[in-house]
């Protein structure tokens, strides 16, 4: 950038009131992985207390809730904290100026790449159980229903 | 605001750092609608037989589909201010840079108060159920016999 050129005022409103909803999506996502953990620690604990059930797969409890937990942390728990931070460099805004305009459109960078990578490894996981589904028959081909 | 901030390089390198990435997720957002509205007429035309079994009626079937599309019309307009948040992010160059970095906020300011709603409605909506699911059964359990 050649010539100074200043961040508007409307630039910076449009930036402070996205604020409130990336604390509360943010606080939501927090809320989120509270209940996943919580779902995830009673899948582990339904499979250990539970009387081995011939229908299912020995490992149908414990599969399901590390996937849970996994999932409280890159789906909710991760993206929380981005956007919490992302949301703190927002409001420090008016005492700090410059550097929390450049910290708030760095953080909020690093949210989207991250959901970008998250989407990359989402799409990934859906082609390789399309193929397991119906190239392997994993689902048909008895392994469910033994 | 007592001093001025300027429009830094650094910004500009953060947002054109986060123009590819809201884009692909814009892109992946509008696929996933496309097929969320494939899925859903397939549904009513009752070109969709994962419903077809006995005792499951054809109607709820149709309300299903319908269900789907309403659902992709809402997931459009993130999707949209995505795009348009990616598209600003690319104009924010030249004579126009503070009237593009203006719009691009806008836009993220617009996917994200979108979300927060969308939030909201539905978790009004989960309490709606639960307490509705709660009446229905209280009022089956006293006056069925």
């Amino acid at each position: 950038m050649n010539e100074q050129i200043s961040v508007s005022e409307k630039a910076l409103g449009y930036l402070k009131s996205t604020q409130p909803w990336v604390t509360f999506i943010a606080v939501m996502g927090f809320i989120g992985a509270a209940f996943m953990v919580l779902m995830s620690l009673f899948m582990l604990a339904g499979g250990a207390l539970m009387p081995a059930n011939p229908k299912l797969p020995a490992m149908f409890f414990p599969v399901f809730g590390g996937f849970y937990l996994l999932l409280s942390i890159f789906f909710c728990l991760i993206p929380g904290i981005l956007l919490m931070r992302c949301s703190s460099a927002i409001s420090s805004i008016p005492g700090t100026g410059q550097a929390a305009v450049e910290s708030a459109l760095s953080r909020q960078k690093s949210f989207w790449k991250y959901a970008g990578i998250f989407t990359i490894v989402i799409l990934v996981f859906d082609v390789l159980i399309f193929i397991g589904k119906y190239g392997f028959g994993l689902f048909q081909g008895g392994y469910f229903h033994p | 605001m007592d001093k001025p901030i300027a429009f830094t390089d650094s910004m500009l390198a953060s947002l054109n750092a986060t123009r590819p990435w809201v884009k692909f997720i814009a892109i992946v957002w509008f696929v996933g609608v496309a097929f969320m509205v494939v899925f859903g007429l397939a549904m009513i035309t009752g070109m969709y037989t994962g419903f077809s079994m006995p005792g499951f009626p054809a109607l709820l079937g149709r309300v299903f589909g319908a269900l789907y599309i309403v659902m992709a019309l809402v997931y459009v307009a993130p999707a949209l201010y995505l795009y348009r948040y990616a598209q600003a992010i690319a104009g924010v160059q030249g004579s126009a840079v503070m009237v593009s970095f203006e719009d691009a906020l806008k836009q993220q300011k617009s996917f994200w108060k979108f979300y927060g709603i969308f939030i909201i409605v539905v978790i009004v909506l989960c309490v709606l159920i639960i307490v509705g699911s709660m009446i229905v059964g209280v009022y089956i359990a006293t006056h069925h016999h």
